[in-house]
């Protein structure tokens, strides 16, 4: 044997080893008996995630001008193989999982009654930023963030917040909970240690000049009190908002790239509804909690001062929603013919009614809606993310809405009739605009007698007629190889149910496209693919695939 | 042989990517998720995210604002004098109901100098009455000066206008948008030749008689009082409303001959009409002064005459451009939003100075037009960059850190 001979044994043996892993690799099958997952397992310890800050300006100026992220068109990542979210440190599925009650949204996020009775101890102020505001410690030791109105618009902006943050908690957002709270200056006391950060950021001992100060900039009942949200402070260790791109580097959970999360791509849906312009990292926070023996980090939104019609210190500007902070075409359009050129959304019409700020709904346009300045994860947004998001937005009921809206206590009962109207008609719009965008089929069953039966959703909740029939395909599927035999069964009926070929029930799996047929919506003759597997002689729904490129075999479902 | 096979399996396990099948999904993701945990690292921002954070961990933008105390003062000068940079520092007075102290000192590239110390009283009997009173030094090296009336612009003299004045202002507010006030004050000028090389010094192109004040300048003794209805949404960025001001006042020169004793009244009236939700609108102002004697053969001096020409006033014209015992000026502006960010302008400013009301003539109006942009965040124009166009005097250019009006 030459010296060469070793080596070249190393290199066979590495390639056959290779090639055997990929080979191994390749016989994973697309769906995995636990499959599909409801939890996402975040499996790795996160302890050691630092806090990090992230540049206001840059984020701003990156957003507006540097597209970050990955834009690849491609299907939501963290979905499960049924096309929903798990429910994970991001999300947690609540309207459309079950019928939230009025009473479920009412209460929210809140596990208490707001700051117990007796005097506030602030504990420090906050003099910078856009909303003044302090922090407080109840009778019981609980740290509460509070948050006034702006004088022109008193109940508006905590008005807001109660609404939103219900609303978002109702969605699936880990939200913080909110209160709203009255006090008198006579109720707060000055810790001996509470301290202020000044306009330049400098700590200083809190006096009481600061506190009337501060109260000064703040809407005052004509009793003489303030209303305010009171914030409970979040669960976990903050450490800093996350970004709606790319991955936080050192959290090992964080897998998916945000601007291919599904919950975040559909947050586009859900901020056009309740015009959360502000919809941007500033206004998220990351907390590093523990759940089940092991820390991880959880994710929240937060400040809901900027929906609803509420600017938080002043109300909502016209653009809120309708064009971003900075958009070369109306600017120069505008620039260039002297403001002849006069912006849709600039002729729009508000109710004049202070605590509510500039909201309606006749104008609302849900997918020509803009956030502040554009967001990855709104822009990579998907016609099947949006319709995932439009059937949480149509799940919440009107009764809802209004419990909803009644926790903001608006003193003028027009101000709650109108929001409650307004944000019921956006809703309705919300599921217009893109429940019918896709295939609007779900809820496929297959019973043991191999009755498929399923929902057009979009029909049901009156966002469109139903279609005129429906065409079903049968084929057997292989679980090992990702591949649909031939077709052994095509039936058209105008029910929303079909009687599987027996042909098709031979096989551990089937796979069933449906097709429903509409003059009036072309697109849904698109078919969803529903794939169904066989365990103890029942048949269980094993996979969805709702969009084209994604209805193709592969081994990504 | 052994420890090869060994090396290769070791190998082909390190291949990204090529996990042994998982049994569950589970398993799969807690891989991917393993895998991850041996390759996390801090988050580490890039030179300019970390320059931005910089800038607003320290605060760089409120400073710029003075907001801190301590703060930087950009212009000011008229045009003309070169780029100025100072610095001010403003601070609360401890036990007071928001009395603040304010110092500042600038200088210019051309050697223009100012320091300014003023105490502030904003808000007494439950903040109607406002209290403004200092004093400030000046040297204004080289003004320009090109005689008075209807002046040809080929008699540019430039002198250097030194002084010093202590003043303190009142003002009450009847109602929100309606106050009265009254100033008195003090002021000691000086004359003397001014620096700017490419121009003779006023004294070798003008006499006394041609330029009152030029040898003995004043002490005076001035007071002021005013009527101010100012009814505009947002003073520093008007859009919508208008103001009305009037003001007359009286100068007593402190020399036994009284010969510079004046008295003066001015008037100003601005009115934005808003259209489409303010995101454009017509803004108007019409100005006048008049200045006389206030003792027979008395005379005003060329400096407190007022002047018309610059980046208030006549766009299309220099600086100081005209200046008479009278003055009638027209602004007319029209403003468009481009963004958010910044408002468009086109403008045309015409305006006469005389010796009386009555030499004021609308066909002899020094005419010019002009656009502008003007970078503004919600309730202030914090820079404005106006070109002024269509008059004798070529293409006129002004960059100011104030709204036009």
């Amino acid at each position: 044997m030459t010296t060469c001979a070793p080596i070249r044994l190393f290199f066979a043996v590495t390639f056959a080893t290779a090639a055997l892993a990929w080979a191994a690799r390749a016989a994973q099958p697309v769906y995995y008996p636990d499959d599909p997952i409801a939890v996402d397992p975040e499996t790795e310890d996160a302890g050691h995630v630092r806090e990090w800050e992230i540049s206001d300006l840059y984020d701003f100026v990156e957003n507006s001008f540097l597209k970050p992220g990955d834009r690849t068109p491609q299907r939501a990542v963290n979905i499960n193989t049924i096309d929903e979210v798990p429910d994970s440190s991001w999300f947690t599925n609540r309207a459309g999982a079950h019928a939230l009650t009025p009473d479920e949204v009412r209460r929210g996020p809140d596990q208490s009654n707001g700051p117990a009775p007796g005097p506030w101890t602030v504990v420090s102020g906050k003099s910078d930023g856009i909303t003044p505001g302090f922090t407080i410690r109840d009778t019981t030791g609980t740290i509460w963030f509070i948050k006034f109105d702006p004088e022109s618009n008193p109940e508006m902006a905590t008005g807001a917040e109660m609404v939103s943050t219900r609303l978002f908690w109702a969605l699936g957002f880990h939200v913080p909970a909110n209160h709203l709270a009255v006090f008198r200056r006579e109720n707060l006391v000055i810790a001996d240690t509470a301290t202020i950060r000044d306009v330049m950021g400098r700590r200083r001992r809190l006096t009481d000049e600061d506190v009337d100060l501060l109260l000064t900039r703040g809407a005052r009942q004509a009793d003489g009190c303030f209303r305010v949200i009171a914030s409970k402070a979040l669960e976990g260790k903050p450490v800093g908002p996350f970004r709606y791109y790319g991955t936080r580097p050192d959290d090992p959970n964080d897998i998916y790239p945000h601007e291919h999360r599904r919950e975040l791509r559909g947050l586009r849906a859900f901020s056009a509804w309740l015009n959360h312009d502000d919809s941007r990292s500033i206004n998220s926070l990351d907390t590093i909690v523990e759940r089940r023996g092991r820390r991880i980090v959880w994710h929240h939104l937060i400040d809901f001062g900027s929906t609803l019609g509420s600017g938080s210190i002043y109300a909502q500007k016209p653009r809120a929603g309708n064009e971003y902070l900075w958009e070369a075409r109306p600017t120069l359009l505008t620039a260039l013919t002297l403001g002849l050129y006069v912006r849709p959304w600039i002729r729009v019409d508000f109710p004049d009614i202070p605590s509510l700020g500039n909201i309606e709904a006749a104008f609302f346009q849900p997918d020509a809606w803009k956030p502040e300045y554009p967001n990855p994860a709104f822009d990579n947004a998907r016609p099947d993310d949006l319709f995932w998001a439009a059937r949480k937005v149509m799940a919440i009921s009107d009764e809802a809405i209004r419990a909803a809206v009644d926790t903001a206590a608006f003193s003028d009962a027009k101000a709650s009739t109108y929001l409650s109207d307004v944000i019921i008609a956006r809703r309705d719009k919300v599921g217009l605009t893109w429940l019918t965008a896709v295939n609007p089929l779900v809820d496929f069953a297959l019973s043991g007698e191999g009755v498929l039966t399923f929902r057009n959703v979009a029909a049901d909740t009156r966002r469109a007629p139903a279609a005129e029939a429906y065409r079903a395909r049968w084929s057997p599927f292989d679980n090992a190889t990702g591949t649909a035999a031939a077709v052994v069964g095509e039936q058209t009926s105008a029910e929303l149910s079909f009687q599987a070929p027996a042909e098709a029930l031979a096989s551990p799996f089937v796979q069933v496209e449906i097709a429903a047929l509409s003059a009036t919506h072309p697109v849904w003759a698109t078919p969803v693919t529903a794939r169904f597997r066989q365990v103890a002689g029942a048949w269980t729904l094993a996979g969805v695939l709702r969009t084209p490129d994604a209805a193709l075999p592969g081994r990504t479902p | 042989m052994r420890r090869i096979l060994a090396l290769a399996a070791l190998l082909a396990w390190l291949v990204p990517g090529s996990a042994w099948a998982q049994d569950t999904r589970a398993e799969l993701l807690a891989e991917r998720r393993a895998e991850r945990a041996r390759h996390v690292q801090p988050y580490e921002p890039n030179s300019i995210e970390r320059g931005l954070l910089y800038v607003e961990d320290k605060h760089i933008l409120d400073f710029l604002q003075g907001l801190g105390g301590i703060y930087p003062r950009f212009g000011g000068f008229t045009t003309g004098s070169g780029l100025a940079f100072g610095a001010g520092v403003r601070r609360a007075i401890p036990g007071t109901s928001g009395f603040e102290v304010d110092a500042s000192a600038a200088m210019s590239t051309r050697g223009y100098k100012a320091i300014d110390f003023r105490v502030r009283a904003p808000a007494l009997l439950t903040g109607r009455l406002e209290l403004d009173g200092g004093t400030n030094w000046w040297d204004y090296t080289q003004e320009d000066f090109f005689g008075l009336g209807e002046s040809p612009g080929g008699d540019r003299t430039s002198y250097r206008y030194e002084g010093l004045g202590v003043n303190l202002v009142a003002r009450y507010r009847v109602r929100r948008w309606f106050s009265v006030g009254e100033e008195p004050g003090y002021l000691r000028p000086d004359i003397s030749s001014g620096t700017d090389s490419r121009f003779p010094s006023i004294e070798d192109r003008f006499t006394d008689a041609e330029a009152p004040g030029l040898v003995r300048q004043p002490r005076l003794v001035y007071t002021r009082a005013f009527i101010d209805l100012d009814y505009r949404d947002q003073p520093a960025n008007t859009r919508g409303g208008g103001r009305v001001l009037f003001q007359v006042g009286t100068g007593r020169d402190q020399d036994p001959s009284r010969e510079f004793s004046y008295r003066k009244t001015e008037l100003e009236v601005i009115q934005v009409f808003p259209v489409f939700d303010k995101k454009r609108g017509f803004a108007v102002r019409l100005a006048a002064a008049h200045v006389d004697p206030l003792n027979p053969g008395g005379r005003v001096p060329f400096f407190l005459s007022p002047t018309l020409g610059g980046n208030d006033t006549l766009r299309s014209y220099r600086e100081l451009r005209f200046r008479d015992a009278t003055y009638v000026l027209l602004n007319g502006e029209y403003r468009w939003e481009a963004f958010s960010g910044l408002d468009l302008a086109l403008f045309w400013d015409g305006g006469d100075v005389g010796t009386t009301i009555e030499q004021i003539r609308l066909d002899e109006f020094k005419t010019g037009w002009g656009f502008g942009l003007r970078f503004n965040t919600n309730r202030a124009v914090f820079m404005r960059l106006d070109v002024g166009l269509g008059g004798p005097e070529g293409t006129r250019f002004y960059w100011k850190f104030s709204p036009a009006f």
